[in-house]
């Protein structure tokens, strides 16, 4: 299932998913694939992803 | 003194190896160190998975036709190496197409160019040895082309598979960045 909250999460703070990449240490393939849908992250990436956006584990990846 | 070329080149492949190694880590100062993220990491052990998978397929392929058919001029040597290269290809193919293949700091411009010059080499070594003789030699097949030719083929495939999904990959970010 599409993860749209972290692709507006994304958008709203202005970065790619190539700025999000690095931020967070992984490669845009993966930051696409989460987006996606087709990869889900573990606690660790998820954290660092949130931390990235300023948002809360609930917000981007609590359905 | 008794020197055997096929031993010298050995003995100057390791030095060498060692040599560029020992470079690398002085000249990077880590960054020759491979970092891979947790979707590649994890990409790469479904690929070893793949890769087994098709070693014990293609011994057990090995093993019937060499119990049906007896080929004489099919030795130990030539079939070991193509399992090799078989289960290398795989490796690197799933790799490549799962975007686990290059690291997060490599540069695919460059690895493929390296592939490129390196297929070139050994197509030049494949023909050079189909020059000084047949494929099949003393009866047996020549173990020269089969290492040379099954290993331009697997470098040529990769390369060609590696640019292809680089260029996807391009265009999929560029369709994402508007």
């Amino acid at each position: 299932m599409k993860n749209l909250k972290l692709k507006s999460a994304r958008a709203a703070k202005d970065l790619s998913q190539q700025q999000l990449a690095a931020l967070v240490g992984v490669s845009r393939q993966t930051i696409n694939a989460i987006e996606k849908g087709d990869y889900n992250p573990t606690i660790n990436l998820c954290i660092a992803i949130c931390k990235a956006l300023d948002k809360t584990l609930d917000e981007l990846f609590w359905e | 003194m008794n020197t055997n070329p096929y031993m010298i080149g050995v003995c100057v492949g390791i030095l060498a190896g060692l040599l560029a190694v020992l470079i690398c880590r002085l000249a990077g100062r880590g960054r020759c160190a491979k970092t891979y993220d947790e979707r590649q990491i994890a990409a790469q052990g479904k690929a070893a998975k793949a890769a087994y998978y098709t070693g014990m397929a293609y011994a057990a392929v090995c093993a019937l036709a060499d119990a049906l058919l007896r080929p004489t001029w099919l030795t130990v040597a030539p079939v070991m190496f193509v399992g090799v290269i078989l289960t290398t290809g795989v490796y690197a193919v799933f790799c490549v197409l799962h975007d686990a293949y290059f690291n997060l700091s490599d540069s695919p411009r460059r690895t493929m160019i390296l592939w490129l010059m390196l297929t070139a080499v050994q197509f030049l070594n494949t023909w050079s040895a189909f020059s000084d003789g047949g494929l099949i030699e003393d009866g047996a097949l020549n173990m020269r082309i089969v290492m040379s030719l099954s290993t331009g083929l697997l470098l040529l495939l990769v390369a060609v598979i590696a640019f292809v999904r680089l260029t996807l990959e391009k265009r999929s970010a560029r369709d994402e960045e508007s």
